[in-house]
Formats: C-alpha cells, sequence, structure tokens
C-alpha cells in the first residue's frame, strides 16, 4: 500500500505543475489582496494575499485558462501553459468595474446573487474605496459615498455617533431610532437600541449630554471589507419586520491563503473647532466666547469676557488624536485568519473631551471537509469617553458660554460647569459563527447564530460644593443590551431545461432582544472626594428590563431565462412579542425582475451594459414592547411609599406598520466600462403606521398609546456615477457623484396633529414628516409698522436632498489625492442657540442694531430687522432658517513610497495626509447646520440645533505598511 | 451555480429541500412557535393585578402622588399665568404665560395631569367599591379617596376656561365645582365613620371653595364655617424622588427662572411674612441667603432674580384646603353682604396665622363697599391683597382674577410684553380636543 501510495504521489508529481503571479490594480500598482484566482477546468484556486501573491500547486500539466476575479474588478484571464514541475507566472492588472454585474451581492437567502439577477439597487462600498480616506467611523465611511443615505454627524464631541436615513423618514414610530435601518455585522443583528444620555430620559436622570453614542463605533473602518447598503421594503422583505428603514450590511476582512501578511497603521491627527458663530469678527471677535474669553477691554468682545477665563484667553485647543492599527493575515486553503486590534486616543476641541478606545478583532475561516465551511467571526471594542455637559441643559458648558454671562452660573464663570464628571464606558461584543454547507452541488444550506452584546456604564458627578447643587450629585446608568441572532436559510439553484434556471430559497429566522437599564442616582454628600451611589443621602434607584422576540421565515423562487431575464417572487411570514395578543403573525410579499437588455445582439456596442430592473415589496416596523398592554405604572407618593397611576391605556390588536414599496430603475456602463450610471425610482406606503397618540386625556390614561392609525407616503430618487476620465499606467483619474431626493408626507394621521415638542416639529396631514410649522412674518419688508404673523408651513426638518462628488486623480501610480464633498438641502433647522442669544442681546450679528431697537428708535428699520434682533420681539417660530449646506468631506494625499525606500521585509508602504470637514457652506445663520440634536431626545424623529457643538475640522497623518 | 450531475442529484437536492421545510413546517407548527413570542416584561402593573385588598393602599397612595402633581404644576403654571410670578425664563412656554398667553398646545401637560389625578381617584373608588365590598363603608382609604377626587374637581374648576370628563363635550365650570360637591359630600360620611375629621374637614372645605366658583356664597359660607383658620389639608411631598419633589423650589431656587421680580407681592420691603422672598440681586441679601443664591439674575439672563422663599424646599407642602382660605371666603360673602365688620374680622383672623402682620384696623377703611368685586374699592382692594398674600401660589390666584374679571387681566404686565387681554383661565388643551370628537379643534 505505501509503495503503492508512494507511486501514486511520485506520478502525481510528474504530471502537474504550479502557477503563481501577481495582481495589481492597473490605475496605481498597489497589489491586490483577496482576488480569487482559479483554473476552472480544474476546480482550483487560491486567493491572493496582501501583498498581491497567489500560488495554485497541483496543476495538471497542459494549456489552462486563468481567471482573476474580485467583486468591483473587472474579470481577467489568461491562457498558460503549465509544464510538469514547472511554475508558470501569471500575473493581472486589474481594472475597477463601472458595473458590476457578475458581482455578488447579500440579499437575505442563504447563497448570495450575482448583481445581475437582482431587482433592486443595492450600493457597495469596498475596501479600496476607503483605504486612503481620513474615516474613523462607519458612519463616516457611508457619508457621501452611497446615494439615498443621508448620514448627519450631529455633535461635534469625539465620540458621538451620527444618525443615519436611508430614503429619509418613512415613521414618526419609534423615536429618535425609528428610522434608522438595521444593520448587520458578518450576519449578526445589531440592536437599534442605544443607551440615550439625555436629561429628559427616565424620571431620576439628570443626564448632562445631548450626544448618543453609535452602536457602529465599535467597528474599526479598517476591518471592513465592504459595505452593502439595501434600501427600502422593496429590497428589504425577507429581513421582514423592523426592516423598514432599510438594511446595511457590514462585512469584515478575512484571512487569505500564504505566510502571515502583517500591517500596521499610525495615525497622528488635529481636531481644530472653525469660528464659532458669525465670521464677521467685528461683531464677533470672541467666536461666541469659545475662541476669546478674556477680552475685558474690547467694546464687544468683553459681553462674553469671564473672570474664570484659561490664562490661553480661549476654551479651546487642537485636540491630538492618535490612532494605531495592526493586523495579520493568512493561511492555508482550509484554514484562513485575519486577526487585527486598533488602539486610539483622541482629544475633542474643548478639554477635557475626549475618548479612548481599543478594539480586538478574529475571523477565521475553516473548511472541515469540501462541502463545508465554517466562519467564526469575533469582536471586541470598548471606549472611554468623556464628555463635555452641552445641548438643553442649564448646567451646560456650551449653554452657560454662549450666553455670555445671561445662563445659569455665577458671574460668568463657566468652567464651574466642568467641574462635573461626564463619563461614559462602553464594551461591545460582536461575536458569531457561520455554517456554509454545501451536500450537493446547486443546494447550500446557512446557519448562522451571533450575539450583539453592548454595554454602557454612564456616570455624571456633581461633587460636594458644585455651584447647582451644593451638596453635590451623582448618577449611574447601566445600559446592557443583548441581541441573538440565529438564522437558518436554504437555497437550491438547478437547470429547467437549456434556458431557464431555477432557484428556490427558504429560510426562518430568531432574533432575541433583551435591553437592561438601571439608573441610580445619589445626592447630598456629606463632604468632598470621590463619590459612589451611596455616598448620597438621598438615593433613588430605576430598572427597566425589556425583552423581545421576533421570528418569521421566508420563501422565494427566482426563475432566470437565458441568463438575461430574471423574476423573483417571495413571502415572508412575521411574529412578534410586540404584536398584541389577537393579532397573529404578518406576512410581506414581494417580486421583482432584472432584464440584461444590454445582452441582446442590437445592443451598441458603446453602451457596455444596461440593466432594466423593477421590484415591489413590503416591510414593516414593530410597536414597543409594552405598547399592546393595558397597564399601571408604579409610582412613590405619601414621601416614600408605593402607589399606582394609570399608564398605557393598551391595543390588543396592535400590529406593525406595513411599508410598500415600488421601486424601478437601471444601471448601466458605456464609454468602454468608463462611465457608470445606477438610477433608481421608488415610491412607498406605509400603511397602518403606528402613531403614538395621546389618548383622550379626560379619560385618565394619558401616556401616549400606540396605534395603527396612519399612512405615510413617501417618494423618491437616487443617481449615482462614476467616470473614469482618464486611464492609463501613469494617470489615473475619476470623478464619482451621487444623488437623491426625498420626500414624504403625513397622509392620513386620523385627524390628529403631534407636536414632536420641545420644538414647533410636527406631523400634520398633508405635509412632510416632520415638518416644522409656526407664525411666521407676513410682512419682513415693510418699514414702521407692527409685525403680522401668520401660521404657515416652514418645511421639513429631514434633507430632501442629499449629493456628493469626489474625485481621485492617481499619477505615477504612487501619488493619489482624492478629495469628496457633500451637500445636504431642502430642510429646515431651529437655529435654538441663535434664538436664545437673541433673546439675551448676545447674539453678535444684532448687536449693531440692538441699541436702536431699545432705544425704540426703530422707524426706518423694517419689520424683519426689527423682530429678528429683538430680545422682546423674536418669536419662537422666527429663528427656523434653510438649512443647506455642502461640506468639504475629505481630503487625501496619498504616496506610496518607492520600495527601495522601504526598510528589509517591508512589502509595500504609503503616507496619507488627509482632512475631514475643511470647509463649511451655508446660509444657515446658526452655528452649524450639522450639529442638531437628534437622537439625544428620545421622543424626537426631528433635528433642531440647541447648543451643540459645531463639527471641527480634522486633520491626519497616516503610515502604513506592510510586511 | 447549477446542478450538473444528473437526476441523482436533483433526488437527492428534493430530499435536502423537503427536509429543510420541513424543519420550518414543524417549528411553526408543532412547536408552538407562537409560544416563542409570548414574553412578560417586569416592572409594569396589569388591570386585573390591582383587584386585590391588599392592592388598595397602594392605589390611595398613587392617588394622593398624582394629586400632589396636578396641584403643583397647575399652580406653578397659574402664577406664570397670573401676577404671582414673572415670566423670566429660558423656556418658550413659562415664557407665553408671563405674557398671559395661553395657547392650548402649551396646556396639554396640566390638562392630562389633571384628569389623571381625577381619573386615578374616581376609579380607584369605583375599582375599591368592588374589591372591599363591604369593607368599603366608613373605610379611611375610601374617605382619602373621595377626597382626591373632590379636590382634583375643584382645581379643574377653579382654573379651567371649561371642562370636559370622559371624551364628553365642553361643558362649564360649574360642572366640576358640582363634581367636587359630589364627591366630597360622598366621602364626608366614610370619613366621619372612620374617624378622620381631618379628612372631612378637608373635604367639607372643597366644598365651601367649590361653592365660590358657583356663586353659592350662602352654601360656601355654611361649609366654611366649621373649619378652623389654621387647618390645612396639604398636598405633600418629599425630597425622596424626584416626582415626590415640590417643583417650585426647583424652579425657584435650583434653576432660578421665576422672579418675583415686579410682582405686588415684591411691592413690599421688608417683604410680607405671606410672601417671603430673597432678593439674589442685593449683595447684602446674597452674602446671608440660605440657601446661597446661584446668581444674580433670573434664567432670562436679564430680570433680578427675586427668590420666592414661600416653598424652602423639596418637601415643602402646598395647602389644598386651608382654614385661612375659609375665612377669606367668609370674608368676601361678607362683603358682598354689605357686612363690612365681619369681612374685616375674618381678613384678621386668617391673618392671625402670622402673629407678625398688623391687624387691619376697620377705621382705616370706608364703611361699605361693592356688592361685587370692583378694583379701586379700598375693601375690595383690601380682600384683592389679603387673597393674593395669603393664598399666594396656592393655585388660587388665576381662579380670582377670571371670576373679579381683574383689571390685570386687561394687558397686566410684570416684565414680558404682555398679550392685550391676558388669559384668565386655562383652555381644554390641544391633546384633548384632537382626540375628543364632542369639541372643535379650535377654542
Amino acid at each position: 500500500m505505501a509503495l503503492l501510495l508512494a507511486g501514486s504521489t511520485a506520478l502525481s508529481a510528474q504530471q502537474t505543475g504550479t502557477v503563481t503571479g501577481e495582481i495589481v490594480r492597473q490605475d496605481t500598482g498597489e497589489p491586490m489582496g483577496s482576488v480569487q484566482v482559479s483554473i476552472s477546468e480544474t476546480g482550483l484556486g487560491s486567493l491572493t494575499s496582501a501583498s498581491g501573491r497567489y500560488l495554485i500547486v497541483n496543476v495538471p500539466a497542459g494549456q489552462h485558462t486563468v481567471q482573476a476575479q474580485l467583486v468591483g474588478y473587472q474579470t481577467r484571464t489568461q491562457e498558460v501553459t503549465v509544464t510538469a514541475d514547472g511554475t508558470a507566472q501569471v500575473d493581472f492588472a486589474m481594472t475597477q468595474q463601472a458595473i458590476d454585474l457578475e458581482g455578488v451581492v447579500v440579499t437575505g437567502t442563504a447563497g448570495q446573487a450575482r448583481r445581475r439577477e437582482v431587482g433592486n439597487s443595492i450600493a457597495q462600498i469596498q475596501a479600496a474605496d476607503i483605504e486612503n480616506e481620513p474615516v474613523e467611523t462607519v458612519e463616516e465611511v457611508l457619508q457621501g459615498r452611497t446615494s439615498g443615505v443621508t448620514i448627519t454627524a450631529n455633535n461635534g464631541m469625539v465620540g458621538a455617533g451620527a444618525s443615519i436615513r436611508i430614503r429619509g423618514n418613512n415613521t414618526i414610530a419609534g423615536g429618535a431610532t425609528g428610522n434608522t435601518p438595521l444593520i448587520y455585522v458578518d450576519g449578526v443583528r445589531l440592536s437599534k437600541s442605544t443607551p440615550q444620555t439625555d436629561p429628559d430620559q427616565g424620571s431620576i436622570g439628570f443626564s448632562q449630554i445631548n450626544a448618543n453614542v453609535s452602536v457602529l463605533d465599535e467597528i474599526n473602518p479598517q476591518d471592513i471589507d465592504r459595505i452593502e447598503v439595501i434600501r427600502g421594503p422593496a429590497a428589504t422583505t425577507l429581513y421582514g419586520t423592523e426592516a423598514s428603514s432599510g438594511v446595511i450590511q457590514i462585512f469584515t476582512k478575512t484571512g487569505t491563503p500564504g505566510a502571515a501578511t502583517w500591517s500596521l497603521t499610525t495615525t497622528q491627527g488635529l481636531n481644530q473647532l472653525p469660528w464659532t458663530g458669525p465670521n464677521d469678527r467685528s461683531v464677533n471677535p470672541a467666536g461666541m466666547g469659545l475662541h476669546a474669553c478674556n477680552l475685558a477691554d474690547d467694546p464687544i468682545g468683553s459681553i462674553w469676557f469671564a473672570p474664570d477665563c484659561p490664562s490661553d484667553g480661549d476654551y479651546i485647543r487642537l485636540g491630538h488624536t492618535q490612532d494605531y492599527n495592526l493586523s495579520v493575515r493568512g493561511g492555508m486553503e482550509d484554514i484562513r485568519y485575519r486577526v487585527s486590534g486598533n488602539l486610539a486616543n483622541e482629544q475633542g476641541v474643548i478639554a477635557p473631551q475626549g475618548l479612548e478606545k481599543w478594539g480586538i478583532r478574529g475571523n477565521v475561516s475553516f473548511a472541515p471537509s469540501s462541502t463545508l465551511n465554517i466562519d467564526f467571526n469575533s469582536s471586541y471594542g470598548t471606549r472611554d469617553i468623556t464628555w463635555l455637559p452641552d445641548g438643553n441643559n442649564s448646567e451646560g458648558f456650551t449653554l452657560n458660554v454662549f450666553r455670555a454671562g445671561g445662563g445659569y452660573v455665577p458671574e460668568n464663570r463657566n468652567l464651574l460647569t466642568l467641574e462635573a464628571d461626564n463619563l461614559q464606558s462602553i464594551q461591545h461584543l460582536i461575536s458569531g459563527i457561520n455554517l456554509n454547507w454545501q451536500p450537493m452541488p446547486g443546494l447550500s444550506q446557512r446557519f448562522k447564530a451571533g450575539i450583539d452584546y453592548f454595554q454602557s456604564e454612564y456616570t455624571q458627578e456633581w461633587p460636594f460644593g458644585f455651584y447647582a447643587r451644593t451638596l453635590g450629585l451623582r448618577m449611574n446608568n447601566i445600559w446592557q443590551n443583548r441581541t441573538l441572532t440565529f438564522d437558518y436559510g436554504g437555497s437550491w439553484n438547478a437547470d429547467v431545461g437549456s434556458r431557464l434556471t431555477s432557484t428556490l430559497s427558504w429560510g426562518g429566522q430568531l432574533f432575541t432582544e433583551e435591553v437592561v437599564q438601571i439608573t441610580g442616582v445619589g445626592q447630598d454628600f456629606a463632604g468632598p472626594g470621590k463619590k459612589v451611589l451611596d455616598s448620597g443621602a438621598r438615593r433613588n434607584v430605576e430598572e427597566s428590563r425589556i425583552r423581545t422576540v421576533e421570528g418569521g421565515g421566508f420563501i422565494q423562487q427566482q426563475v432566470g431565462i437565458n441568463d438575461q431575464f430574471f423574476v423573483t417572487a417571495g413571502l415572508r411570514i412575521d411574529g412578534n412579542s410586540r404584536f398584541g395578543e389577537d393579532f397573529g403573525t404578518q406576512a410581506y410579499p414581494k417580486i421583482s425582475g432584472s432584464f440584461l437588455v444590454s445582452d441582446y445582439d442590437f445592443w451598441p456596442a458603446w453602451w457596455g451594459s444596461m440593466k432594466l430592473r423593477a421590484a415591489w415589496g413590503q416591510s414593516g416596523r414593530a410597536p414597543g414592547a409594552f405598547d399592546a398592554l393595558r397597564t399601571y405604572n408604579s409610582v412613590v407618593g405619601d414621601n416614600g411609599q408605593p402607589g399606582v397611576t394609570p399608564g398605557n391605556v393598551g391595543s390588543p390588536d396592535l400590529g406593525p406598520e406595513r411599508s410598500t414599496e415600488l421601486e424601478v430603475g437601471f444601471e448601466a456602463s458605456m464609454l468602454d466600462d468608463r462611465l457608470s450610471l445606477d438610477v433608481s425610482l421608488w415610491d412607498q406606503t406605509t400603511e397602518d403606521a403606528l402613531l403614538s397618540l395621546p389618548p383622550t386625556p379626560s379619560g385618565g390614561f394619558v401616556d401616549e398609546q400606540v396605534v395603527n392609525a396612519g399612512r405615510i407616503d413617501a417618494r423618491g430618487a437616487e443617481i449615482s456615477s462614476t467616470f473614469s476620465v482618464i486611464r492609463s499606467r501613469d494617470i489615473s483619474w475619476s470623478l464619482n457623484g451621487q444623488f437623491s431626493w426625498n420626500q414624504s408626507e403625513a397622509v392620513d394621521l386620523d385627524g390628529l396633529e403631534i407636536n414632536f415638542g420641545p420644538w414647533p416639529l410636527f406631523a400634520r396631514e398633508g405635509q412632510p414628516v416632520p415638518v416644522y410649522i409656526g407664525d411666521r412674518l407676513q410682512n419682513p419688508n415693510a418699514v414702521g409698522v407692527d409685525p403680522i404673523r401668520e401660521e404657515e408651513v416652514i418645511g421639513p426638518s429631514e434633507p430632501t436632498r442629499t449629493f456628493s462628488f469626489g474625485t481621485s486623480l492617481t499619477l505615477y501610480q504612487d501619488l493619489t489625492i482624492s478629495t469628496l464633498f457633500e451637500g445636504q438641502g431642502g430642510h429646515k433647522m431651529f437655529a435654538g442657540t441663535l434664538w436664545q442669544s437673541i433673546r439675551r442681546g448676545v447674539w453678535p450679528s444684532c448687536l449693531g442694531v440692538l441699541p436702536q431697537i431699545q432705544s425704540g428708535n426703530t422707524s426706518d428699520l423694517t419689520v424683519q430687522e426689527r423682530v429678528v434682533c429683538d430680545p422682546q420681539g423674536i418669536g419662537f417660530h422666527d429663528p427656523i432658517y434653510d438649512a443647506d449646506f455642502i461640506r468639504w468631506r475629505t481630503l487625501s494625499l496619498t504616496y506610496r513610497l518607492p520600495q527601495q525606500w522601504l526598510p528589509l521585509g517591508i512589502q509595500s508602504g504609503r503616507v496619507s495626509v488627509g482632512g475631514q470637514n475643511l470647509h463649511l457652506w451655508t446660509d444657515y445663520p446658526g452655528l452649524d447646520p450639522e450639529s442638531v440634536e437628534d437622537g439625544g431626545r428620545g421622543p424626537m424623529i426631528g433635528k433642531a440645533s440647541y447648543y451643540q457643538i459645531p463639527i471641527p475640522r480634522r486633520f491626519t497623518l497616516s503610515v502604513s505598511m506592510t510586511y | 451555480m447549477t446542478i450538473t450531475n444528473g437526476g441523482t442529484g436533483k433526488a437527492r437536492g428534493w430530499r435536502h429541500l423537503v427536509a429543510g421545510g420541513a424543519l420550518v413546517t414543524v417549528c411553526l407548527t408543532q412547536w408552538g412557535c407562537e409560544d416563542v413570542f409570548e414574553v412578560t416584561n417586569p416592572g409594569r402593573i396589569l388591570d386585573d393585578d390591582l383587584n386585590r385588598t391588599d392592592a388598595m393602599t397602594t392605589l390611595v397612595t398613587g392617588m394622593s402622588a398624582d394629586y400632589s402633581v396636578f396641584r403643583s404644576e397647575v399652580a406653578l403654571s397659574g402664577a406664570y399665568i397670573s401676577d404671582e410670578l414673572a415670566g423670566s425664563v429660558s423656556g418658550i412656554v413659562a415664557a407665553n404665560f408671563g405674557r398671559g398667553l395661553v395657547l392650548i398646545e402649551d396646556v396639554n401637560g396640566e390638562w392630562e395631569d389633571a384628569h389623571r389625578a381625577r381619573f386615578n381617584a374616581e376609579d380607584g373608588i369605583r375599582r375599591m367599591e368592588e374589591v372591599l365590598g363591604a369593607d368599603f363603608q366608613g373605610n379611611p382609604l375610601t374617605a382619602r379617596a373621595h377626597a382626591f377626587a373632590a379636590a382634583s374637581n375643584l382645581s379643574l374648576g377653579e382654573n379651567w376656561c371649561e371642562v370636559s370628563f370622559e371624551g364628553g363635550p365642553a361643558e362649564p365650570v360649574s360642572v366640576a365645582f358640582e363634581r367636587a360637591i359630589d364627591w366630597a359630600g360622598r366621602g364626608i360620611p366614610h370619613a366621619q365613620q372612620a374617624g378622620r375629621t381631618d379628612l372631612a374637614m378637608a373635604m367639607q372645605g372643597i366644598i365651601a371653595a367649590a361653592h365660590v366658583g358657583l356663586g353659592n356664597w350662602t352654601a360656601a359660607v355654611e361649609a366654611a364655617e366649621g373649619i378652623p383658620t389654621d387647618f390645612r389639608w396639604d398636598a405633600v411631598y418629599s425630597s425622596n424622588t424626584e416626582r415626590e419633589e415640590n417643583p417650585f423650589f426647583n424652579e425657584t431656587h435650583v434653576r432660578q427662572s421665576p422672579s418675583m421680580f415686579n410682582t405686588p407681592a415684591a411691592a413690599s420691603d421688608p417683604p410680607d411674612p405671606r410672601t417671603p422672598y430673597t432678593d439674589c440681586s442685593d449683595p447684602e441679601e446674597i452674602a446671608t441667603a440660605n440657601p446661597p443664591c446661584v446668581r444674580d439674575k433670573s434664567s432670562d439672563g436679564v430680570t433680578d432674580h427675586i427668590r420666592s422663599e414661600k416653598y424652602p424646599s423639596r418637601a415643602a407642602p402646598i395647602a389644598a384646603v386651608s382654614g385661612k382660605e375659609m375665612r377669606l371666603i367668609e370674608a368676601e360673602a361678607a362683603l358682598r353682604g354689605g357686612d363690612v365688620t365681619t369681612a374685616i374680622a375674618m381678613m384678621n383672623d386668617a391673618r392671625s396665622l402670622w402673629p407678625s402682620l398688623p391687624t387691619i384696623d376697620p377705621a382705616d377703611y370706608p364703611d361699605t363697599a361693592a356688592s361685587t368685586f370692583t378694583a379701586g374699592d379700598p375693601l375690595w382692594d383690601l380682600l384683592d391683597r389679603e387673597r393674593y398674600l395669603g393664598l399666594y401660589l396656592e393655585g388660587k390666584r388665576l381662579g380670582d382674577l377670571h371670576r373679579w374679571n381683574h383689571p390685570f387681566l386687561d394687558g397686566g404686565q410684570i416684565v414680558n410684553e404682555p398679550v392685550p387681554q391676558r388669559a384668565s383661565c386655562i383652555p381644554i388643551s390641544q391633546n384633548e380636543r384632537f382626540t375628543n370628537q364632542n369639541i372643535p379643534n379650535s377654542p
């Protein structure tokens, strides 16, 4: 037997050879990892390592076709002759593909689908798109790079989470996170719930922060392989209830066969706050008191003089940031790994604001058999954030600085507010296992199990002697959120005759989410020093535990004709613990089609590819955990005795709202694949819309009751395009642009009008959701008359237009310059900081005219001039302005270091300098149209600006090495 | 990828397909997946869980808690709308109140708190009767519940322009007064049987005040005269939890929002003992203020902060029924009847609670007065001032301005520029109007 085996091995060795080579990007010459190289006739293949190398052994001697394939790039093939015991060198230079119809996307089924089969537009961002960009969060990755997605930064503090909207608002349920899309990381669903750090949350909370963290911010962008954005219910049907605001799938990098490849990136940076308030230094010499607080002798600047102004004369600083990333990837054909870690320290623009974070990730894949593949993806991240008290709270730093002595601190000693500690510590684990079993060709089954565990501890401590509460106070909020994902799916592909293909998919998911929140407050300390809750003489506690279960199954059939025309129909049935007990389950159907018209012979050659598509589908959104029940709440009365008060009226028939969407569009490439175009038109109707309405108060139950009562329509369009202007070996220049438009309308609110206070934001029938409504000046240009006000619809608070424009230029494969501009518009914003400053006579732009107003000598002023600067005259609804803006999001310059410069053993290296949020163009007169209160307040679905820190600039220098 | 290896593979594929489908089918049908979605979350109390005798104390404590919340809220809002406090605040709603502008969208909280307190008491009484059976009669809990039901209805009548109950049409406030009298009348026997004379007296006082609202002065005096001047039945507060706190303290002392600047109460220097204050803008007073003043201005940043010391702690109670109010009712009734001597005597009786106050000398006033409130009439001005100071920040002033059609309503100003005709009462809220088909959306 041994002899036989030896003989067989020897024979095999004599009859096979090796194929090896390097794969690089054609435009930059950079080696490309994770490219699938295969020899189709043999079933042999390999992935390139990070250095772009691949090796395929035991290739039978003879003539073969070698194929190199990577999503987003044109597939390349070369003929090669392999000789026995020989090594054939086959190199490839890959070109990015304008429209990659053969690329695969995830659609919710067990298998992946080729783009040509899919009836929806699915946006993808590849790792290569961001590898040189100065982005630090997933939201920054998405910003300006996907049409139909609106990212609002919200707050200029480091660590503050942005908000994400896909196709605008289509619900008014769920509070701040109601319109947040579902997010999956390597197939594990993340919870939408985030800990609230808002003073209005809870009945005993005293939190001072109007910024929320994002559950995405423990994900290191350098770990991301690709992101897929699935927009609208027509595309998200199979994701079921909760998916009607879209789905974002994040896939992290995996290992590649070959020797271990290490990558190290170090980044140093600076955060810099732009001039705060009006740019005219003659009226705003102190930058609203942030940039100068020592101008005691300046006739205007003295308004913001603070006796405790720091010795350097201002409150701001250049915030130093440092970020270190190390990863290693490698493996063999059957076992691959990638392990990474990152460590970062970021200072905000006002001390002591900042964060420290670190995280690790390990992705391991192994194939115990030729039909079974197991992936284990796990990440753990932690962040410690020191917040600055901002936003709408009387002990806030920004509020008191901007009010210039008209705030709450004594004698304008604003630093007193910083005696408070506001700390948040976050731990985030995302872990999952994924089994893919292909027991036979054409049949694949998938099982996933995963956990998303998020814990936050937020502590706020006002020390003994604190000006606002002299005996001190400590609050501690522990938030734990555990979401379990169980997902089974199967898919069976079959040829039906010579022209038809069939793909049947089925599956089921179960998600459980448990949110535990415990808040404790201890106040009135016996003396100074660091405290714990029970240091307080008075102590209170609140606890909330909410568990929800969601599950369902789906079946989908796709039929393809000639690989040119595809029709897909599916049905999902969902149950949910949040449905009323009489409601039962909910069914969501879908149907879509795609048509590769360019595959026909009549299609002109210059117009490379053209895919027409249409999709119709439904998805939903569940009510809250207690919404269906009639409940009473525990209260305390009679000095500490237990009592009850009416809570929720309850509704046993309560079910999810159902969003139906029709989407049509096309994807095209032309001019030798230089120009791509992806256009979508969509129309949504949300019926049985969940409305959180007050029951008739005179009935005694006053908590808002969620009911299925409304209808919200939305429609829009999205266009994205890339154009490769120059595509040569020495010069590569490309342009890209995105535009999206959306418009929502509350068609039916059961005759009601809903106010999302405290701002004049409403849901009103016939108007966008939400919309600013208020009494506005009708005679702004009249002179010498009293103001006339009438109620009018001012406009939506959510952008209705987002657009971006970017370009990238690479010279001699070594030097790349890229930049991105992004704009949002069509919306209005309540400029709360401006409003309160005018009421106190300290808004810089009004200082010139204020004496005239105060003297009553206003006969030559227009009504507008007089009212908007008059502390007594400005109305609550006056400071709502157009909030259109264009922001210079990123600029980066990357130089790939020549090999001869690199130390021994270093395979590649590059240096990047970058900037983010470099400039803002806007007519919005408030501080920053993107620095808003959104997400920090539970009831809010709209945006308003109120003492948030403007978005700072960030400058970075990065050095990356691979060896 | 497609199947390429013929019939055997297809047959195996079908077997796997059937197996997978069966798994899902079994889960959905046989394993009772519906049970998977049955989740009981802790923290809330279901309606039926309250139908037990040992929950009755909890029920009545909840009534007390809701009444205290309502009572303080209506007193605070009423103080802004009337001339008790300046709208020297940061928020727009209270600032509007200070101008005498009361919009229906700004009073949802007041209306909801009023009806929650009323409903919790009235529905609680129904539940108590069902659960307690024979023990309902003469039970001290029953008596206390009736007092909260009566007091809630009284405050509705005293502060609102119209009322509505259980989704019904808008009705005159007299309906609320009559309900208050009814609940108090039914509660008094329970209190007497239970030996709770304090509750019986409180309900008697509620009847007196309700009759004032109805204009039944004889009945009002009849109900009031048995109540001692030093009697108080309070809405209770505590520093135990935020919901239990008297919100006046937070507004006046912590946030330093409403000032007494330019109010009639601040005109007395030194302060009248009934309306004590600290002038936080006066350096001498700042030095001795206890607790210390946070700063010299109110939260509007421009108004000197004259800090009311009426409620100097989070646990300071607010009088719901008081003997001093009864004396002032008797004084007004006497004045309306032309009995000046009795009127002044009753006012002096009320002032006797503050020993430092001098007695009103009848010689300083005319022998006769107008039969109804008349601004400028020395005796009516005196009564106006005595009720203002004596019942300061107790949720009574707005009702007085309304029933007297007080001249302050005609554009009276404290600090903010007023609307020409100030609101004299709280309208039915926007939420009620939008959800109650019996009431038009606009007032």
